[in-house]
């Protein structure tokens, strides 16, 4: 069932789409937005009907769902006119004769096909996902220390991590040189790491569109990032990763030696598997 | 624009060459001839979308025609002032290019009216939206309307220039379209 947040007069929830089978709805009031978002951080989708709102409102529930939810999709509905120019990207539906049918078809695409991330998602990502949340299960925090400790200096590197990409956020098995635990998905070089097949190289991470508007990626003030697949199953969770703040490239024999890392990560999870 | 209400049979130009739904990335330079697409339901009206944020809608319109023949209705959203309102059965306007909300908005909102019709769009383009707006901003903004498009099992067209974008760009937005035609960037 669809998780959905509808933030709006609650009497205002159609019962064609509040009693569908396909939605699970949970209506909060405006005033109540900027809590809910906070509450219902596993959403899958949020539907917001601003009747009557004044610009003022509109702008302060979408810094709110947006800022705090920003991969969650948005499907406003109804009347849009104080909406601002240039806030966020969201999707429309006007209440107009089959409203509720098209708003239905618009959800669930949305979060089906993943269609409201500012990020490619890889094409087998229900089947990743489901390994990913094996992998979670194993409880594999500091199991890698050695590595990354091994391959921060084997790279001569200020950072090296074993992330895993989750449905929102990517969780850092290990971490040398730094402190992380987790960064949001779209936060994460290792979001584009995934799509790829080979070692990933961005020399420097400040003259990279992708990742011009990511802040919190950024104040780590890291230039550089090399990432190598970590396969379980021959399903790609994540990469095996070093960074550095001076830009710089990684040769052909470092590429190949960090390929060798990810595959010794992949190698002992399977072997942690094995043993449970 | 409102159509002559002559009955024409709406049957392909061209053989159909794409699936249903499609997102197509395209060479928005010239005057690209653009792949068709097999017919959606034969019982429902044709429309096409054209989303401009340059003065060349009519130019797209005929793109269009020229793949999927005369349609029942056209309906255009673009920067207020480019085109001429009389000319089209339904025009929104945004007021600055770079307005994405707005954009997004006004999409919606034709895509919801367009709910039960056969829909062609064209996007009008991706180089001069990545002029106002930065690849992620861009990025989540064609994912939404390549979904939408997906979910109205319609067919979209999304102009690009080739060369203008460097590889990451081009790799990036790439993942977006089920096919290019014609566009290397």
């Amino acid at each position: 069932m669809i998780e959905v947040l509808w933030i709006g007069n609650p009497g205002d929830v159609p019962t064609g789409f509040a009693g569908s089978e396909e939605f699970d709805v949970r209506c909060v009031p405006v005033e109540e937005a900027d809590g809910a978002a906070q509450k219902y951080r596993t959403v899958d989708c949020v539907v917001y009907d601003p009747e009557g709102g004044t610009e003022e409102e509109v702008l302060g529930v979408l810094e709110s769902v947006c800022d705090r939810l920003s991969e969650v999709p948005c499907v406003a509905v109804g009347d849009v006119e104080a909406f601002p120019e240039d806030a966020y990207v969201l999707d429309h539906v006007p209440k107009r004769d089959g409203w509720v049918e098209v708003l239905s078809d618009v959800v669930s695409a949305a979060v089906t096909e993943r269609s409201h991330t500012s990020y490619p998602v890889p094409e087998d990502e229900d089947r990743r996902l489901e390994k990913v949340e094996e992998v979670g299960d194993l409880e594999l925090r500091d199991a890698f220390d050695r590595m990354t400790e091994i391959g921060r200096h084997c790279f001569d590197a200020d950072m090296c991590f074993v992330g895993v990409i989750e449905d929102r956020r990517e969780m850092f098995l290990s971490c040398r040189g730094g402190s992380l635990d987790e960064l949001p998905r779209e936060q994460s070089v290792c979001t584009y790491q995934i799509v790829e097949d080979g070692v990933t190289v961005v020399q420097d991470i400040l003259d990279d569109p992708r990742f011009e508007t990511r802040e919190r990626l950024l104040e780590l003030g890291m230039r550089f990032y090399a990432g190598a697949p970590v396969k379980v199953g021959g399903v790609h969770v994540g990469s095996f990763c070093v960074m550095d703040a001076e830009p710089r490239d990684l040769g052909e024999d470092e590429r190949r030696i960090l390929t060798k890392f990810g595959e010794e990560v992949a190698e002992k999870i399977r072997l942690i598997t094995e043993r449970r | 624009m409102t159509r002559e209400t002559e009955e024409k049979p709406k049957e392909h130009l061209q053989d159909p060459t794409l699936g249903r739904p499609s997102n197509v990335l395209v060479d928005s330079t010239g005057s690209p001839r653009l792949p068709s697409a097999q017919r959606g339901d034969e019982a429902s009206p044709t429309a096409f979308v054209v989303v401009s944020l340059l003065s060349k809608t009519d130019d797209r319109i005929a793109a269009l025609e020229e793949a999927h023949g005369e349609p029942d209705s056209v309906h255009v959203v673009c920067v207020d002032g480019r085109v001429d309102e009389a000319g089209y059965d339904t025009v929104r306007t945004v007021n600055r290019p770079g307005d994405l909300t707005g954009l997004s908005m006004r999409i919606g909102e034709v895509l919801s009216d367009l709910h039960d019709d056969d829909v062609y769009l064209y996007f009008d383009d991706i180089t001069s939206l990545l002029q106002y707006s930065d690849l992620n901003t861009a990025y989540r903004f064609l994912n939404v309307l390549t979904g939408r498009i997906d979910a109205a099992d319609g067919v979209a067209y999304f102009g690009a220039t080739p060369g203008a974008h460097d590889e990451r760009t081009v790799n990036t937005l790439r993942s977006l379209f089920d096919t290019s035609s014609g566009a290397r960037s």
